[in-house]
């Protein structure tokens, strides 16, 4: 049979079976219709009164939202139309009010082909059915110049935002002969469409930073002033940072040059040129990468990176598609903005016409992903201290109380959860601990104490029903307890917000894993970002407390888990690619040993990560293991944060180290908990798992408790701390199939077993 | 919104009712017409006009089960854009690949064939997938009804590339076996 023959008939293959069927995992459909033109005006043409009288206004800002683009351009009294690639729908058409303008031939009709995308195919294809235009309309709600007269063509400068966000551009002479609040209706044909010019892409933009009238003031220049504005974290951004690929990403990195400030945001620009110019206009990826945005590094990066990248769906970006622009940092004005020079390559001023920071893109769950444009913003230091927080309260989880004075510590576990996941989290309350777990069917823990002398009064695990990246489970950072709810990470009973813009794409599920208290302007956040079938990452994000962050970009896998500086000036990670530190709001790590230098410690084949590191007096120790596990090779890195930086090896028997209470332990041969004493490169030992569990087993009143006390005697290894006070210790040690802990007093030594 | 409720909104002729289809559906439609057309803007073209002709159908026609309907027209018109597209040789879905495994299972004899029609083959194909398991059923028709690609099978049943393979090589020798013994093939 024919092809065709079987496509028919797997046509008819039973509705029961299609919707048994049906995937969980969809392609992004990308943005809006083009053809939503030829719906709208399809639907225009239906004689039901229903029809004429109601609008399809949600279309634009739901179902098709983000790049609405229609462009109209007037050329010296000709119509040209822009029918950029994602047509609106008509709105509020119909009305008594409405103005046709009359369309005459355009006035280059070989510039179609650069101009070509799918919105002109899709009126073209209109026309071609025998429609005699494509017609749009929108109610002028507000004129706004933002394009410099020399920078584009010379007769494009308004920018008129309808009511649903579209931009449509005209001249000044037809701009203003425009009304605001009135709906005009613009009708194409297809010698306009024809004499389509190039492509500029512009989406739902504000320009915020300029009024008009500073605009005309300050007329075109070299200089680009970026001036303070709120920051918008509604929404993720696409952004990319050599091979990354995040959904959100707002640099703020330390200016060197300028103690006193801080650069905020990012500025994100369209820019029109064709990022790839092996693409060609008929090339159906040439509309995805017509869009371009432009991410302003930081000083310390000297450059700004532009980047393409396919609109209509996620994908890989490769590091050609990246171009570089330079800048020329001229440090605040009078005003205390930061102006720039912005070059593209070396000498070539950019045109700031290229730079059209965007705000506030409409953002629906439907278009994905998202962008948000944020701005370069650059605070004096002085405004950015003294956020106030509002103090948290006390919280009451299922099983018991917790007053909120000691911190909590969430563990991830990858292991063999039917999800690939397990989500648990540590509460204490004085001397009581909880451990919740989220989808774990094990109860009944049991606690063991070594030679009668409890470290905890209390120990219950209680668990939660749910699947991950829900979070039921709230992460506390000393003060609060946050949840992720509704796209945003807020204290459980909803009075704070701390985070907001979480957004994953379609397949995508969010979970909080941990929130760290820095200050009271400053969070350390962590999240969980993988696919509900398991999978996934930890990605860390920086809070101000009042709802803004920062996407930290960090190219490296779960487990190798960030630590903070002693001061909480920045957090540390390292990896195989290197020793790296992220300052605080800053998006992006600097690298502070490179991976030659640890190359040359010929330790390759060992296992490098900061889950298992600890910082002390400046020095931070990273035990090298040969596994992912514990596995001690006895080798331990020691960088000098404050000195010189150069990696040493030094050789100390320990598979982890973590500093508590000013002190720094370890775990000696993977089973003893020692004190490490630096100045001596000696020991001391604390107490010991495994004859703690012999000791345990020893009063164990059932066979079976006697024989599992036994085999943790016999079998204990300490993989890694999970959670750690200045008081007391959470160790994970392993035992046949199942993970149990214990609570080590380093103070007393004294030890308590915690299994299930 | 339920499916009653988006069918009464096309019932009253309001618009409303294409905004809510297309944040139910649009993704599922979105998914099966691309995945036959391979084009994201022939696939953006074909769930629009999914919409036009669900505005066109409801009423009077008033679906028991909405996703099967909107799944359906959306395929049904990917279809005739595909197939004006092949006969072009302009096609790069998913749909090609998929329909030549099929064509690629031996067949009686031509004579054979062409008394099967399109109609009779397809209750042949609802009676055989009762008779296959639901994990081997999903795997089919997410294979050749929505043309997903293997690897998007893989992930969205959580199985492996090789399980996918294999599972649809025996169930197309299966349904082979079956087709010759209801006189099919």
């Amino acid at each position: 049979m024919k092809q065709n023959e079987w496509f028919e008939a797997t046509s008819r293959i039973a509705a029961q079976y299609i919707t048994e069927a049906k995937p969980k995992h969809l392609r992004e459909s990308g943005l809006s219709v083009d053809s939503k033109a030829l719906l709208a005006e399809e639907l225009a043409e239906k004689p039901a009164e229903a029809v004429r009288q109601s609008r399809i206004t949600r279309w634009v800002t739901t179902g098709f939202a983000t790049a609405a683009a229609v462009a109209i351009v007037v050329t010296g009294g000709v119509l040209i139309s822009r029918v950029r690639g994602k047509v609106p729908a008509v709105l509020n058409s119909g009305t008594s009010d409405v103005t046709t303008v009359q369309t005459e031939t355009g006035t280059s009709a070989d510039s179609f082909q650069q101009g070509h995308d799918a919105g002109a195919e899709a009126a073209r294809a209109a026309i071609a059915a025998g429609k005699d235009k494509v017609i749009f309309s929108g109610t002028v709600t507000d004129k706004v110049v933002g394009i410099y007269e020399d920078q584009l063509d010379s007769d494009m400068k308004y920018v008129l935002l309808g009511t649903d966000s579209r931009i449509i551009h005209v001249s000044r002479a037809l701009a203003d002969s425009l009304t605001t609040g009135k709906t005009y209706r613009f009708t194409i044909d297809e010698q306009v469409i024809e004499a389509d010019p190039f492509n500029i892409k512009i989406d739902n933009i504000r320009f915020p930073f300029r009024s008009a009238e500073e605009v005309s003031e300050e007329g075109a220049s070299d200089n680009y002033t970026f001036r303070r504005a709120e920051m918008d974290d509604q929404a993720p951004a696409e952004y990319i940072s050599g091979y990354q690929e995040g959904y959100r990403d707002v640099i703020m990195n330390q200016n060197p040059e300028y103690d006193n400030y801080r650069l905020e945001g990012t500025l994100t620009c369209y820019i029109r040129d064709i990022i790839d110019p092996e693409l060609k206009p008929n090339d159906p990826e040439y509309a995805d990468y017509a869009r371009c945005t432009v991410v302003a590094e930081s000083p310390e990066h000297s450059s700004f990176f532009c980047v393409a990248y396919p609109y209509r769906q996620k994908a890989e970006l490769v590091r050609d598609q990246i171009m570089t622009f330079g800048y020329t940092p001229k440090g605040p004005d009078e005003t205390g903005d930061f102006r720039y020079t912005l070059k593209r390559f070396e000498d070539e001023v950019i045109d700031p016409a290229y730079f059209l920071p965007m705000f506030d893109t409409v953002s629906t769950e439907q278009v994905k992903p998202v962008i948000t444009w944020n701005r370069l913003q650059l605070i004096p230091a002085s405004e950015s201290a003294g956020t106030t927080v509002t103090e948290g309260t006390s919280e009451t989880t299922e099983t018991t109380s917790v007053s909120g004075q000691t911190a909590e510590t969430r563990i991830w576990v990858q292991g063999d959860h039917p999800y690939g996941w397990s989500d648990w989290s540590f509460f204490r309350s004085g001397n009581e601990l909880h451990l919740e777990q989220l989808n774990e069917t094990k109860t009944n823990p049991h606690s063991a104490q070594l030679n009668g002398s409890s470290v905890l009064t209390h120990f219950q695990k209680s668990n939660k029903i749910g699947t991950p990246y829900t979070n039921d489970i709230p992460a506390y950072d000393g003060e609060t307890q946050f949840i992720l709810k509704d796209g945003q990470i807020v204290s459980k009973d909803g009075s704070r917000i701390l985070m907001t813009g979480i957004r994953p794409a379609v397949t995508q599920h969010f979970s909080l894993y941990s929130v760290e208290k820095f200050s009271n302007d400053c969070w350390f956040v962590r999240m969980t970002e993988g696919w509900e079938n398991g999978g996934g990452w930890v990605n860390e994000y920086w809070c101000d407390g009042k709802g803004r962050s920062v996407k930290i970009s960090i190219e490296c896998t779960p487990g190798y888990t960030v630590i903070p500086s002693e001061d909480k000036s920045c957090v540390y990670y390292a990896d195989e690619w290197g020793i790296f530190r992220v300052n605080r709001f800053a998006s992006s790590a600097e690298k502070i040993v490179d991976d030659t230098a640890l190359k040359q410690l010929s330790i390759n084949e060992s296992y490098l990560g900061t889950e298992n590191a600890a910082i002390k007096n400046g020095i931070m120790y990273i035990p090298f293991r040969s596994s992912n596990a514990a596995n001690c090779t006895g080798k331990v890195v020691t960088v000098n944060l404050n000195g010189d930086k150069t990696p040493r090896v030094i050789d100390i028997p320990l598979s982890f180290m973590v500093e508590c209470g000013g002190r720094i332990y370890g775990i000696k041969d993977d089973h003893s908990f020692v004190e490490y004493l630096p100045e001596t490169g000696s020991f001391r030992e604390v107490a010991d798992i495994r004859k703690a569990g012999a000791a345990a087993a020893k009063d164990a009143k059932g066979t079976a408790e006697k024989e599992y006390l036994n085999a943790f005697a016999e079998e204990g290894i300490v993989w890694r701390p999970v959670a750690v006070w200045d008081d007391l210790v959470i160790l994970e040690i392993p035992v046949g199939e199942s993970v149990n802990y214990a609570a080590v007093s380093p103070a007393t030594g004294n030890v308590q077993l915690l299994f299930f | 919104m339920n499916d009653d409720a988006i069918i009464a909104l096309y019932e009253a002729r309001d618009e409303a009712a294409l905004v809510q289809t297309q944040e139910k559906f649009g993704g599922y439609c979105y998914t099966i017409v691309y995945n036959i057309l391979g084009n994201s803007q022939d696939a953006e073209e074909c769930v629009n006009d999914m919409l036009i002709k669900l505005w066109n159908a409801i009423p009077p026609a008033k679906p028991d089960n909405l996703y099967a309907y909107v799944a359906a027209t959306s395929r049904n018109l990917a279809r005739n854009r595909w197939t004006g597209a092949h006969r072009q040789r302009r096609s790069s879905g998913e749909a090609e690949i998929a329909l030549d495994e099929l064509v690629s299972m031996p067949a009686a004899s031509d004579d054979v064939e062409r008394e099967v029609d399109g109609h009779a083959l397809g209750d042949a194909l609802n009676s055989f997938l009762g008779t296959i398991s639901e994990e081997h059923r999903k795997i089919f028709v997410q294979r050749y009804w929505y043309f997903m690609p293997v690897e998007d099978i893989a992930e969205d049943l959580n199985i492996t590339k090789s399980k996918v393979t294999v599972t649809l090589m025996r169930t197309r020798k299966k349904l082979q076996t079956y087709l010759e013994q209801e006189g099919y093939l």
